[in-house]
């Protein structure tokens, strides 16, 4: 919603500059999301030339380098009389000089232009300097031209309109609103006067009938206006149209599209002698029905859309747009006015399955009050006396409607409950006379607030609500910071928190990195993947079942890394929500990758405390991971130089020991010898190690050292040996029979021949 | 026996060579007699040719000859060195490269922020990603077909009629409040880090996934001092003491008042997220009286917040997987 900065300032006792209303609107009101401009010095401000060169092609021209705010733009200039260091007028592409000229992105003789160096002349002073405008030299770059030649006739705020004030589309709410944060009643009334007709009359002119259930069109007003004459608006309705982002097109359409404006209305204009036999219906769309709207498309209706229709059929889509047909043109000599009030549901749907979205159906969804109807049309029919003057109002109208909501209701609210949520010490009349700004007229006794609520404040219904009028109005600057007074209580996390940050933390440690990734896949990555109903793209489609894949994908240039993620993946489980578990998942590049996450996975459950356990894969690429006969992941062996692993974090949290404990240091010194072996292919040397580790008590570590294939894919292993007694210093006896054990054992049990 | 004759020579010239050795000239000596293109390499190379009977012999021969050699280089390599003065360390010698490990900026910030709160008193809860539209909007007081809903674009899993089937991936963390205050008894001092989701095209300043972390506080008399108060620490502990924070006036259907957080950091106001007090509707779908008890609540955009401590231009960085940006933060 586009506001004008000119509306503001002749509405209110607003005087102030276009930064402090911006200011006021942000801090009380609502989000200014832009100041837009349009008119004469839209798009054009104030350029520093830092460096001026000649043009290689053409004697006449020159180039310069112009700091217009942040950026440095190139421009090609043909006025002889700029210096560097000058400040000057620029137009930049999307402006219009006041001779018409629309300024582009251009190439000029070969070299980029990014806009126009002004004269007096196109800037529409009369030409005092042969060349271009030279400007005060204090300026800075970037500053709009409106501002420094005071005109803010084309200036004005774009609004964010909150979904609880639908009424913020209306100039009025928002004139408003600044009043009274300026303190200030507002008392701006708009014109309203005209003379009605005592003969013509709309009854006799025009028939209105209603078929449509009164819900969905609470209220409908048709009014007559005869002799009208349909010509160009004056220079000020189009400029205000035009600041609030509303293309000008003659006198009757823009006067009702101020009103609209003005009051949030929509109105809509019929060429009553186009309505076929003067009489139209109100009715649901029929199948195969369609129109050629003002737009010029043709839309094809349904039973859900509202439509007007006269007896050929529908003449305009009810609260979003008119059609062609009975649009009033330069020939219009009478019309049909509407003034209506659309269910907004019916028009949200409507405009979104259409595809077209007016100023008129922004409106009507958000829901416009049913009693901005008679001020509407007053107002707009003021204006049309004003630009049509030998038009003829019609005496009498059709109002049809249901049975309307009162125009105000009292509500009663507990007011230290609105003192406690708001923590400011106001008086009661303080409180009051804030209300009172804002049309929301109370009266209090001891605890309690009775509001007097206007129909078009149907947010109001809470005493939250009236806490945040009060505060808001107030200032919420005024609201003094204090920490709350609660009582002490110990804090709590989810074990699967922890978890996550601790595994995160063991990972970081073995010099991993963390990445986070999309939670999308394609379909055809995993069939058993949860599919999105609205994907971004078709590689998104689906939701991730694991998170090995996307680490896998990744393309890295160092030959030895190590990358993590810790992430939620989804899974199909009956009705209802997905189910969710968190995978830490991990991926090697290293010269023998597979052993650096297999390495990787025993440090991190020795960290963890947990007891692993291993079986082999389908596929002998890898390892199924076990903790307590569950399958937790897997390790998996992708290339010589990659590999990774994944594991379901959520199995984990019970068997997590936080509070590990250490063994005793040992009293008496550790044997170690070295033991290699020849095996033949197929002999698992991990299976091999645990029988090692098995062989007696004595033995306390098996550490393989060294492993490499021979020519005939036998393969030579070795293993450092660690033995301790905790009850003795061990004697070469004691070594010796283990070693011997140890050697007989693989012997039988792996065939492996003992090479020293 | 030709083989031991030359070995024998190149012995006897290598001890000639070594003899004059000098500081320049000694890594050439070397090569010419260790070198892998060295005679007494070549001649190594030609053992394995010989009968057995003399292989052994002459074998051993060849390695006593290599074993002199480079003792005798060794000693002269000392030599000179004690003649060339003291010793000299390079105190200035580039170290080696380390490598660290390192957790994802978002989880860093996030483990901050939780930090931070479990210090004021705040626990910690999570909740699913992929959440009932009940939760994810009509319990929060945004119900179907209100123009409130337009403000967040939604990933539909699987969208029903009814909205405890309706499955979708949040689009905030606030529908954990209400699981929190289902399952907590009162005072409540909560925040939710975690994923969301919304469903629009990326761009430098746009990601279709990110994290928020929610903050709930419910007990008697909470107003939007409390809010303010805890609103400025967190941003000051965050981006530093320097930072002013205002309020202005916003709506959203879970709160009333609502309000926009706008933090003065280096230089402007930026946006930071919602906040507000609880509303009253949203108090009562968690049977709690709102007559009774009060609630604020706020959101934080932790991507945001990663960006602006470091400077971050292009939000789609962070789920880039790149490591030149990861391993500078």
């Amino acid at each position: 919603m586009k506001i004008p900065y000119g509306i503001i300032r002749s509405w209110t006792k607003f005087k102030g500059s276009p930064e402090e209303l911006k200011s006021l609107i942000d801090l009380h009101i609502t989000e200014v999301e832009e100041v837009v401009e349009s008119g004469t010095y839209a798009n054009m401000v104030v350029g520093d030339i830092l460096e001026i060169l000649p043009h290689p092609n053409a004697d006449r021209l020159q180039i310069t380098k112009t700091k217009v705010g942040e950026e440095v733009f190139q421009i090609v200039c043909g006025g002889k009389n700029i210096k560097v260091g000058q400040k000057v007028p620029v137009a930049l592409p999307g402006s219009t000089t006041a001779n018409g000229i629309e300024i582009q992105a251009s190439t000029i003789r070969g070299e980029d232009s990014l806009g126009m160096l002004c004269s007096d002349a196109e800037l529409g002073f009369p030409q005092k300097v042969d060349g271009v405008m030279i400007l005060d030299s204090d300026l800075t770059p970037g500053t709009p031209l409106s501002q420094v030649f005071d005109s803010n006739s084309g200036l004005a705020y774009d609004l964010k309109v909150l979904a609880n004030r639908p009424d913020y589309m209306s100039f009025l709410s928002i004139a408003r609103e600044v009043s009274a944060s300026m303190g200030e009643k507002f008392s701006y009334q708009l014109p309203t006067t005209y003379k009605k007709s005592r003969t013509t009359d709309t009854t006799k002119l025009l028939k209105v009938k209603q078929t449509v259930k009164p819900d969905l069109c609470a209220r409908y007003l048709a009014k007559v206006v005869t002799n009208v004459t349909v010509v160009p608006s004056p220079q000020w309705l189009q400029d205000t149209l035009q600041a609030a982002g509303i293309r000008p097109i003659n006198n009757l359409v823009d006067a009702a599209n101020l009103v609209m404006l003005e009051t949030g209305q929509p109105i809509h204009i019929f060429d009553l002698n186009k309505i076929n036999r003067h009489s139209v219906t109100v009715r649901m769309g029929k199948g195969g029905e369609s129109i050629k709207c003002l737009d010029e498309e043709t839309r094809k209706l349904s039973g859900d859309d509202i439509v007007i229709a006269d007896s050929k059929g529908a003449l305009a889509i009810a609260g979003i747009i008119g059609g062609e047909e009975s649009a009033v043109t330069s020939a219009t000599t009478d019309i049909a006015i509407e003034l209506a009030n659309f269910d907004r549901k019916t028009i949200r749907l409507s405009s979104r399955r259409l595809g077209v979205r007016t100023d008129a159906s922004s409106r009507f969804e958000r829901g416009v009050d049913v009693y901005a109807i008679d001020l509407a049309l007053e107002r707009l029919l003021n204006l049309i006396e004003d630009l049509s003057p030998k038009a003829v109002i019609a005496k009498g109208e059709y109002d049809l409607h249901k049975t309307l909501p009162p125009k105000r209701k009292e509500i009663t609210f507990d007011l230290t409950r609105i003192q406690r949520l708001i923590d400011l010490s106001l008086s009661n009349t303080e409180i009051t006379k804030l209300l009172e700004l804002i049309d929301l007229p109370s009266k209090i006794t001891k605890d309690k607030i009775k509001v007097s609520v206007p129909n078009y404040r149907s947010d109001i219904q809470e005493a939250a609500d009236i806490a945040e009028e009060i505060i808001r109005i107030h200032g919420l600057d005024k609201i003094e910071a204090r920490f709350p007074m609660m009582t002490m209580a110990p804090t709590t996390v989810p074990a699967l928190f922890d978890l996550a940050n601790k595994v995160a933390n063991i990972m970081s440690r073995m010099r991993l990195v963390e990445v986070k990734t999309h939670p999308f896949i394609a379909k055809d990555a995993d069939a058993n993947a949860i599919a999105l109903e609205n994907p971004l793209n078709e590689n998104w489609s689906h939701l991730k079942t694991r998170l090995l894949p996307t680490l896998i994908n990744f393309e890295y240039q160092d030959a030895k890394l190590g990358v993590f993620e810790i992430n939620k993946v989804f899974a199909k489980q009956g009705k209802g929500q997905p189910m969710e578990l968190t995978q830490v998942a991990a991926r090697f590049e290293a010269p023998n990758a597979y052993s650096a996450a297999r390495g990787a996975l025993t440090k991190l459950f020795s960290e963890l405390g947990i007891n692993d356990d291993y079986r082999e894969l389908p596929s002998g690429l890898g390892l199924e991971v076990v903790v307590n006969g569950e399958t937790v992941g897997e390790i998996i062996y992708h290339t010589p130089t990659t590999a990774g692993f994944e594991i379901n974090l959520d199995q984990l949290v019970p068997l997590i020991n936080w509070s590990k404990p250490v063994t005793e240091l040992a009293k008496y010194p550790v044997v170690k010898f070295d033991l290699a072996f020849e095996i033949n292919s197929g002999i698992r040397i991990g299976k091999m190690q645990d029988a090692i580790t098995e062989v007696s008590d004595l033995v306390v570590d098996v550490e393989l050292f060294d492993i490499y294939e021979m020519a005939d894919l036998r393969r030579s292993t070795a293993f450092h040996i660690s033995l301790r007694s905790p009850e003795r210093t061990l004697t070469k006896e004691d070594r010796d029979t283990v070693q011997k054990a140890i050697i007989d054992l693989v012997a039988s049990k792996f065939q492996a021949k003992y090479r020293g | 026996m030709v083989l031991t004759e030359e070995l024998n020579q190149i012995l006897a010239s290598a001890k000639q060579d070594i003899g004059k050795v000098t500081a320049d000239t000694l890594d050439d000596v070397r090569i010419k007699y260790l070198g892998r293109k060295s005679e007494l390499n070549e001649l190594l190379s030609r053992i394995k040719d010989l009968p057995e009977s003399t292989r052994a012999d002459v074998g051993k021969k060849g390695n006593e000859v290599k074993t002199v050699i480079t003792k005798l280089l060794d000693e002269a390599k000392e030599k000179l060195l004690a003649s060339a003065g003291p010793t000299f360390f390079d105190p200035t010698v580039p170290g080696v490269r380390f490598q660290i490990g390192r957790t994802h900026p978002v989880t860093q910030m996030t483990n901050q922020l939780v930090t931070l709160f479990r210090g004021l008193g705040f626990s910690v809860a999570e909740g699913p990603e992929a959440e009932t539209e009940e939760f994810n909007f009509n319990l929060l007081n945004i119900p179907a077909d209100h123009p409130a809903r337009d403000e967040w674009d939604t990933f539909w899993v699987n969208r029903k009629s009814d909205p405890n089937q309706s499955i979708l991936l949040r689009t905030h963390t606030s529908p954990v409040q209400l699981r929190y205050m289902q399952n907590h008894e009162l005072p409540i001092r909560v925040v939710v880090p975690g994923r969301t989701f919304r469903f629009e095209a990326e761009d430098a300043t746009h990601s279709s996934v990110f994290n928020q972390l929610e903050g709930l506080v419910v007990d008697k008399d909470i107003t939007v001092g409390h809010l303010k108060a805890l609103l400025t620490t967190v941003y000051q502990q965050i981006l530093g003491n320097d930072i002013k924070l205002r309020l202005r006036p916003s709506f959203f259907p879970f709160t009333e008042p609502s309000f926009e957080v706008d933090v003065w950091f280096r230089g402007q106001w930026l946006e930071m997220g919602g906040a507000g007090i609880v509303h009253p509707q949203v108090l009562r779908n968690a049977n709690i009286n709102p007559d009774e008890y009060s609630g604020l609540a706020f959101g934080l955009g932790i991507d945001r917040l990663v960006m602006l401590k470091h400077n971050i231009k292009d939000i789609r960085l962070l789920l880039s997987g790149n490591l030149e940006f990861l391993n500078q933060i």
